[in-house]
C-alpha cells in the first residue's frame, strides 16, 4: 500500500467532501471527528514519506492508472501519456505545510464556526480546499494543477463568502473569485502555448524538450504572473485585505496557506519548468528573472509594512502584513534565483545564493505557521468583541491568558525576535542578502522593526488596559479543539525557533536541492 | 488608472499577437502528418510514436476498448483530471446553494402552487403545460443515450447529465413548481454524492494495480469487457471497462447538480421578487 501514497493523499479528502451531503445527519460532533481523523491520517501519510524522500532523495512518482505506477513512463515511449504525480523534497515540504495548517485551522474551526445546518457546507468545501491545495503540491501536470488551481480557487471564494448573514462578505468572495479567475485563465494561456509547441502537459517531460524560444517566454511571463497574483505579490495584492479581512479567521489562514502553496508552484516552474533544459538548448536570463522577483519582493515588503502601520482594522492590518511576508520569501529565493546561473561556475550560488534560497523556502514554512496562529488569536478577538477595529477593544489579557501568550509568540515570531521561528530564516535571509546587495538587507531590517512596531500597537491596544467587561459580546470560553489549535501552531513555532538545525537540514535543504536540480 | 489598465491590456495583447505567428496550425500535428495514413496498417509500432495525441490515436482503441477516443482519453488516459472537473461542479452546486438559501427562507421553502380550475398550475398556458410532459420522457430518453453510448458513440458523462437538466429547466420554466424545496434538495444532492462516491470507488476499486487502472477492458467478454476489433464496428455496449460506469457515475452527478442549481435559481428569484413586492418570475 505504501506505493499509493501519493494519490491517497488527494483522494482522501475528495471523497470525504462527497460524501459530506449523506453524512451531515450523522451529528456535528461525529463529522468533524472523521474529518480530523481524516486530517491526521494525512499528516501521518507526509510524514510517513520523510525518511525515503528528504532523508535519502529519492524521488517518487505515481502514474494514474497504468500497469505499473510507479514508473515515470510506459516501456518503449520516451514520454508520459498518462497524469503522473511526483514528489520530491520540494513538493513534499509544500505538502507538508499544507498538513499541519489544515489539522489546525480545522481543529481551530471546531470552535468558532456555529454548529448548525450550514456547517456541511463549511466541511464540504474546506475538506475540498485540502484536496485542491494537495493536489497543487503534488501534481506534475500542468492542467492537472490548473483542475487543482480552480478547485482550491472556488472553494477558497465560497468560504469567503461563508458569513453570508454579514453585509459585505459576498462581495469580498466575488473579488476573490474575480482575481482567481483572471489568475487561472493567464495560467491556462501558458499551459496552451507549452502544450501547443511540445505536445505534452508533464512538466518533466516539457523541461526535458524545452527550446527556449519567444513563445516559450511569453508562456513563461502568463505562468509566473498568474501565480504571483494568486500568492498575493505587491501590484497585485489589492485583493489581499478585502478577502482576508472579512473571511472567517480560519479560512483567513487557509487563504494564507493557498498563497504559500501557489508561491513554492512558481518557484517549482522557474526552475523544473522554464529551467536549463538537459537538451542544453537556450537558457533563460537568470539574474534579470532574479532581479524582477526581487523587485517584487522589495515593494511587496515596502509597501504591506508602510500600509499595515495605519490600519485600525486588526485583520486588514494582517493582511497587509501577510503581503509584506511574501516580499521576503521573494526576496530570499529571488536573489537566488539571480545568482544561480552565474558565469563564474556557480562559485556565488554556493557561497550565497543557495543560502539566500533555503532562508526564503524556510520562511515559507515559518511564516505559515506564525501568520496562521496570528489569523486565529484575531478570530478570537474579534468573537470576544464583536468587532475588528482595534479603537473598540481593549483589556483582552485579563480573560483570555492562552490568546494572549500565543498572539505574543506569533508577533515576536513574525518580528524576528530570538528565540522564535522567524528569527532564523529572517537571520538566513539578512546575512545572504548582504554579501548580494547591502541596501536590500538594511530594507528588509527596517521592515522587520516597523513590524514589530504595528503588532505592539495591537497588543498594546487590545490585550492590554483596564479590564472592560461591558464590551465583551461573546464571553464563552474557548472550547477543546480551538485551544488546541493555538497551542500546536505555538508549539510548533517555538520548537522551530529553538532547533532550527533538524529542520533545515532534514526538510529545507534537501528541498532546495530538489528544487535547483539541473537534470 | 483607466488609462494604466488600457494599457497593460495593449500590452499583454501585444505579447499575444507576436506569439500566435509561431504556433502550429490548427490540425498540423507538429510535423507528424502521417498518422492517420499509418493508423489501419498498423498495431503498436511503438518506435514511431512521438507525441502524447498520436499515441491516443494508435492506442487508445486497442488499450481502452472504447470505440470514442475522446471518452478513452477523458476518462482513461486523463480521468484524474474528470474526477478532479466532476468535483469543480459539486463545488460550484455546494457554493450557489450555500449562498442562495441565505436568500430563501420561511415560506418560500413551501411554495403553494396556483391551480386553475380543472388543476393544471397556473402561470403559463395550458399548451405549455401538457407540451412539456410530451417533451420530458424524450428529452430524458436520450439524454440517458447520450450517457450510456459514451464510450460508442459521441457524448458522455457531462453532455449526457447536461441533456438531462435541460428537462428540468423545462419544468422549472412551465411552473411545474416543486412543492417542498427541501425535500427535493435533499434527495438531488443524495444522488449527486452518490454518482461522485461511485466515480472515486470505481477509481480505489483498480488500486489493487494504480488509482483509475481500467482493470475491466479486454476481460474476455465478461463484464464490459469485449475485446473489440480495431478500426470501424458495429459498436458494442458491452466493452470499454471502466469508461461506461465512470460516464454514468458523471452523468448522474451533472444531472442532480444543475438540476439543483436551476430549481434554487427560480426559487431565489421568487424569494426576492416577494421581497420587492410583487413581479413573481
Amino acid at each position: 500500500m505504501t506505493n499509493h501514497i501519493p494519490v491517497l493523499i488527494i483522494t482522501l479528502p475528495l471523497i470525504a467532501a462527497f460524501l459530506q451531503p449523506v453524512t451531515g445527519f450523522a451529528g456535528f460532533k461525529l463529522r468533524n471527528l472523521v474529518i480530523i481523523t481524516i486530517l491526521l491520517v494525512l499528516n501521518g501519510l507526509l510524514f510517513m514519506l520523510v525518511p525515503d524522500v528528504a532523508l535519502q532523495g529519492k524521488t517518487i512518482y505515481y502514474t494514474m492508472g497504468a500497469s505499473d505506477p510507479s514508473q515515470f513512463t510506459q516501456p518503449g515511449i520516451s514520454f508520459p501519456v498518462r497524469i503522473v504525480l511526483k514528489i520530491d523534497s520540494f513538493s513534499l515540504f509544500t505538502g507538508i505545510i499544507v498538513g499541519v495548517v489544515t489539522l489546525t485551522t480545522f481543529l481551530f474551526s471546531t470552535g468558532t464556526v456555529k454548529e448548525d445546518k450550514r456547517k456541511s457546507y463549511f466541511s464540504t468545501l474546506f475538506l475540498l480546499f485540502t484536496a485542491g491545495l494537495m493536489g497543487m503540491s503534488f501534481t506534475n501536470d500542468l492542467f492537472n494543477f490548473f483542475v487543482f488551481l480552480e478547485i482550491s480557487s472556488i472553494s477558497g471564494a465560497a468560504l469567503v463568502a461563508y458569513r453570508t448573514y454579514r453585509k459585505h462578505a459576498p462581495y469580498a468572495g466575488y473579488k476573490y473569485i474575480l482575481i482567481s479567475t483572471i489568475a487561472t485563465t493567464f495560467f491556462l494561456f501558458g499551459v496552451g502555448i507549452c502544450y501547443a509547441q511540445y505536445g505534452s502537459f508533464n512538466i518533466q517531460y516539457i523541461n526535458s524538450v524545452l527550446a527556449h524560444s519567444y513563445l516559450d517566454k511569453v508562456a513563461m511571463l502568463f505562468i509566473i504572473v498568474a501565480m504571483a497574483m494568486k500568492a498575493g505579490s505587491v501590484p497585485m495584492h489589492m485583493w489581499v485585505p478585502d478577502t482576508y479581512a472579512e473571511a472567517p479567521a480560519s479560512i483567513s489562514a487557509m487563504l494564507k496557506a493557498s498563497g504559500m502553496v501557489t508561491l513554492c508552484a512558481m518557484f517549482r516552474f522557474t526552475f523544473s519548468l522554464f529551467g536549463p533544459s538537459s537538451s542544453g538548448a537556450g537558457k533563460i536570463n537568470y539574474e534579470t528573472l532574479g532581479w524582477i522577483v526581487i523587485v517584487l519582493g522589495v515593494l511587496s515588503m515596502f509597501i504591506g509594512v508602510t500600509m499595515a502601520l495605519i490600519q485600525h482594522d486588526v485583520r486588514r492590518l494582517m493582511a497587509f502584513h501577510a503581503v509584506s511576508q511574501t516580499g521576503y520569501m521573494l526576496l530570499g529565493v529571488g536573489v537566488g534565483i539571480a545568482v544561480f546561473a552565474k558565469g563564474d561556475g556557480g562559485a556565488a550560488f554556493k557561497a550565497f545564493g543557495k543560502m539566500a534560497m533555503v532562508g526564503g523556502i524556510f520562511h515559507i514554512m515559518n511564516n505559515a505557521f506564525y501568520k496562521n496562529l496570528l489569523f486565529l488569536t484575531s478570530g478570537v478577538m474579534e468573537r470576544r468583541f464583536g468587532t475588528r477595529n482595534l479603537n473598540g477593544m481593549i483589556g483582552l489579557g485579563h480573560r483570555d491568558t492562552l490568546t494572549t501568550v500565543v498572539f505574543m509568540i506569533g508577533a515576536l515570531a513574525i518580528a524576528g525576535i530570538p528565540p522564535f521561528n522567524g528569527f532564523d530564516s529572517k537571520l538566513l535571509i539578512y546575512e545572504s542578502v548582504y554579501k548580494f546587495s547591502p541596501v536590500l538587507a538594511i530594507i528588509a531590517m527596517f521592515v522587520s522593526v516597523m513590524t514589530l512596531a504595528s503588532f505592539m500597537k495591537v497588543f498594546y491596544s487590545s490585550f492590554m488596559g483596564p479590564r472592560r467587561d461591558d464590551l465583551i459580546v461573546e464571553g464563552a470560553p474557548l472550547t477543546k479543539g480551538t485551544k488546541a489549535g493555538l497551542i500546536i501552531l505555538a508549539a510548533l513555532i517555538i520548537l522551530t525557533g529553538l532547533f532550527p538545525g533538524i529542520i533545515v537540514d532534514g526538510i529545507i535543504e534537501p528541498a532546495v536541492t530538489a528544487l535547483t536540480q539541473i537534470r | 488608472m483607466k488609462l494604466v489598465s488600457l494599457l497593460a491590456m495593449f500590452i499583454i495583447a501585444g505579447f499575444m499577437f507576436t506569439g500566435i505567428g509561431k504556433l502550429h496550425l490548427p490540425g498540423d500535428p507538429a510535423g507528424n502528418s502521417n498518422v492517420f495514413s499509418q493508423r489501419s496498417s498498423e498495431k503498436t509500432d511503438t518506435a514511431n510514436i512521438s507525441t502524447m495525441d498520436d499515441y491516443y490515436l494508435r492506442n487508445g482503441q486497442m488499450e481502452t476498448g472504447s470505440n470514442n477516443i475522446v471518452t478513452s482519453v477523458v476518462f482513461d488516459y486523463r480521468g484524474f483530471d474528470t474526477l478532479g472537473e466532476a468535483a469543480v461542479l459539486f463545488l460550484v452546486v455546494t457554493s450557489i446553494s450555500m449562498l442562495l438559501f441565505s436568500i430563501i427562507k420561511g415560506k418560500d421553502l413551501e411554495e403553494t402552487v396556483l391551480t386553475d380550475s380543472d388543476g393544471f398550475p397556473a402561470g403559463m398556458t395550458r399548451i405549455v403545460s401538457i407540451g412539456t410532459v410530451l417533451m420530458l420522457p424524450i428529452i430524458m430518453a436520450f439524454g440517458a443515450y447520450l450517457v450510456i453510448h459514451g464510450h460508442l458513440s459521441p457524448g458522455g458523462g457531462f453532455q449526457g447529465g447536461a441533456v438531462m437538466a435541460t428537462g428540468t429547466a423545462l419544468l422549472v420554466i412551465s411552473s411545474f413548481v416543486v412543492r417542498n424545496l427541501q425535500k427535493t434538495y435533499k434527495l438531488f444532492s443524495f444522488f449527486e454524492s452518490l454518482g461522485l462516491t461511485v466515480f472515486i470507488v470505481t477509481g480505489f476499486a483498480g488500486m489493487g494495480i494504480s488509482f483509475l487502472h481500467n482493470f475491466l477492458a479486454n476481460n474476455d467478454g465478461s463484464f464490459l469487457g469485449k475485446v473489440i476489433p480495431l478500426g470501424t464496428n458495429p459498436g458494442f455496449l458491452n466493452s470499454g471497462g471502466i469508461l461506461p460506469i465512470l460516464s454514468t457515475a458523471v452523468g448522474i452527478e451533472v444531472f442532480c447538480g444543475i438540476s439543483i442549481i436551476l430549481v434554487l435559481l427560480s426559487r431565489a428569484l421568487n424569494a426576492r421578487g416577494s421581497q420587492k413586492g410583487g413581479h413573481k418570475c
